[in-house]
Parts: structure tokens; C-alpha cells; sequence
């Protein structure tokens, strides 16, 4: 108990801290900053120690794993991120199902196609797995610079920047929840959303061609890239 | 500085005739100060500019398609991912007062910091 109470008042002024450096997410922020994030799949915990890794680990305390985060196969931090980035209101179960749906009509969809194949060589070329095809998908997406508004002589520009990995990563993933949204009320989520990701993993689909618009709008701005701060 | 030499100074050219007749008033101490000022600091280029407009190019000539420049898109994204780590790094030392000395370009907190230091005797 006199622990926690050590940590409590610890962790209280250690929170300005927090708030100054970037490098530590302030997440879970009860923790004091020596805390280390935690491992909680398998497989990462066994290449940690092939390649000797662990040491930096070994005398260090750990945050507690989040209720989500589990070492299942079925986990997948990219897939918990989409469902994070599509609930409304907090149903988390609710959008949790949801994709689950999806997931089983792209499924449905990719072992029609791939049963119906004859080409052995074409066979083996189709994706039957949701998840892979979910990443593909956000990969394809994933747009290079945005657009952000500078304000030079009394008026506002758009300026094309680059992005970062996790910004461009979270822009596609929020393009296709607002596809998802944008739908006819006559569709379901699942079929749309389906056709929709497998669409994107070839290379074509509304949210991909939303990326190219933005990479057309960013080509058009080029003029006023030096208007950015920095 | 004193002001009041710039204030009562007398422009010798319209007391004489002859130009080369003018006194010289030293109404600033003739000597450059300890500090500079930090305006320079910003380089007018904006980083990874360059970058960006090969890579649009690229874009023009083929509609758009990535696979065609992926080249050119990795220079772009290797030139932002150094350009946002050396901003991470400028402002970490910023933060904990770190500054390095010997380099040749200095930025004009490290020459302030020389000056007042070593002052113009």
C-alpha cells in the first residue's frame, strides 16, 4: 500500500513531464515514465529473446497489458485499431461484430473466386484471408502528404506536407469508416464494406481514388510548398 | 547607445562646402555587439521541397500511379522522416539547454551563448 501511494504521489508530479515530451504517450498515464510498454503476444516475446533483447527489459517494471490486447491468434493490433477508429458511442461490441461480418463476407466472396478458378497459377494468386486483405487494403490508401491551411498575407493557402507513417496510416483507415458511412441505407455495412476492401486491395475503389484526388489536389498546390512553417 | 549623439548630430554636409572637409562623429561606438539576432535562423529553403516536386513530376508523367515512382517516393519519404527527426532533436536540446560547440554551423543560440562567453573586448 505505502508502494502505491509512493507511486500515486510520484506519478502526479511526474505528469508535467508527460505533457513535455512527446515520447512517451500520455495513454495510461497513472504510470510513472520508467514504466515499459507491455509484450503481449508470444511471438515477439521469443524473438526478443533469439536475439538478445530482452536484457533491456529484464530489470525494468511494465504497464499492465490493456483488456483488448491479447497473445490470440485472432488478435491483431491494425484490426483492434479499425474497430477503435469505427464504434460510435462506445458500442465497441457492436462495431467489434460488425467487422467480424465483413470479415466472413470477404470470405465468402474470395473462396467463391477462388473455387470457380481453374488457372492453378491464378489460384494460388488470390488472397482468401480477411485480415490480409484489410491490411492490403490500408496499405493501398495510405496517402504521401495532406493538405494543411497557412495563412499568408491575410489569406488562408493549402499547403501540401509530408505526413508521417501513423498519420497516413490513421487518414486511410478514417476514409474507409466514412465510406462506410457515406453507404446507401439498402446496403449492409458487411457487404458494402467487403466489396469496398477488396476492391482497394486491387488497387481501385472509392478510397482509393479519394487518395488520388488528394494527390492531385496536393500536385496542384506544389506552387505554395515553401509557404510552410519549418 | 547613447541616444542623444544620434539625436543632436549635426550633418556636417550642409555646414561645408567641401566635401572633403566633413568631420567623422562616431555616434555609435564603432564596434559589433555580443549578440546576434535570431532572424537568420531560418533557412528561406523549405525542407524536402525539391523532393517533393520530382516526386510530382514523376506523378504527372504517369498518371498518377505509385508503382511506377516508388523510387522517387522513397526519397521523398526517407528526406520527411530525416526532416521530422532532426526537428525532435533541435527541440529536445532546445528543452534541455544542450548545446554543441566545434561544429562549423552554429545556430544563433550557440553564438550567443560563444559571445557572452568570450565578449568583444
Amino acid at each position: 500500500m505505502a508502494l502505491l501511494v509512493k507511486y500515486s504521489k510520484f506519478g502526479s508530479c511526474i505528469k508535467h513531464l508527460f505533457q513535455m515530451s512527446p515520447q512517451f504517450a500520455a495513454k495510461y498515464s497513472v504510470y510513472p515514465p520508467h514504466f515499459g510498454e507491455p509484450i503481449y503476444k508470444k511471438q515477439e516475446l521469443d524473438k526478443l529473446l533469439e536475439t538478445g533483447g530482452i536484457e533491456n527489459f529484464k530489470l525494468i517494471p511494465f504497464k499492465a497489458a490493456k483488456s483488448n490486447e491479447t497473445c490470440s491468434i485472432f488478435h491483431d493490433p491494425v484490426v483492434s485499431k479499425f474497430i477503435n477508429y469505427m464504434l460510435i458511442k462506445g458500442q465497441k461490441k457492436l462495431a467489434r461484430q460488425v467487422l467480424e461480418k465483413t470479415f466472413e463476407q470477404i470470405k465468402k466472396i474470395q473462396l467463391a473466386k477462388y473455387n470457380k478458378e481453374t488457372d492453378p497459377e491464378k489460384k494460388s494468386s488470390i488472397i482468401v484471408d480477411p485480415v490480409v486483405i484489410l491490411k492490403k487494403a490500408i496499405t493501398n490508401c495510405k496517402p504521401l502528404l495532406k493538405l494543411t491551411p497557412v495563412k499568408r498575407g491575410g489569406s488562408y493557402y493549402q499547403v501540401p506536407v509530408p505526413i508521417t507513417d501513423k498519420e497516413s496510416t490513421f487518414y486511410a483507415m478514417r476514409w474507409f469508416v466514412h465510406c462506410g458511412r457515406e453507404k446507401d441505407k439498402s446496403v449492409s455495412f458487411a457487404d458494402f464494406m467487403a466489396n469496398e476492401f477488396i476492391q482497394a486491395s486491387n488497387n481501385n475503389g472509392r478510397v482509393v481514388k479519394k487518395k488520388l484526388d488528394l494527390h492531385k489536389q496536393c500536385e496542384s498546390n506544389r506552387a505554395y510548398a515553401h509557404y510552410r512553417w519549418s | 547607445m547613447r541616444l542623444n549623439t544620434v539625436l543632436n548630430f549635426r550633418d556636417m554636409r550642409r555646414y561645408t562646402k567641401n566635401p572633403l572637409d566633413v568631420i567623422f562623429e562616431e555616434l555609435l561606438p564603432l564596434k559589433l555587439k555580443d549578440k546576434v539576432s535570431g532572424k537568420g535562423d531560418r533557412s528561406k529553403e523549405r525542407a524536402c521541397v525539391h523532393e517533393m516536386s520530382v516526386m510530382f513530376a514523376c506523378f504527372k508523367k504517369n498518371e498518377f500511379e505509385q508503382t511506377q515512382c516508388s523510387n522517387e517516393i522513397n526519397k521523398f519519404q526517407a528526406c520527411a522522416n530525416k526532416h521530422y527527426a532532426d526537428k525532435y532533436k533541435r527541440k529536445k536540446d532546445l528543452q534541455e539547454g544542450n548545446i554543441s560547440l566545434g561544429k562549423d554551423n552554429l545556430t544563433p543560440r550557440e553564438v550567443n551563448y560563444l559571445l557572452k562567453k568570450y565578449p568583444n573586448p
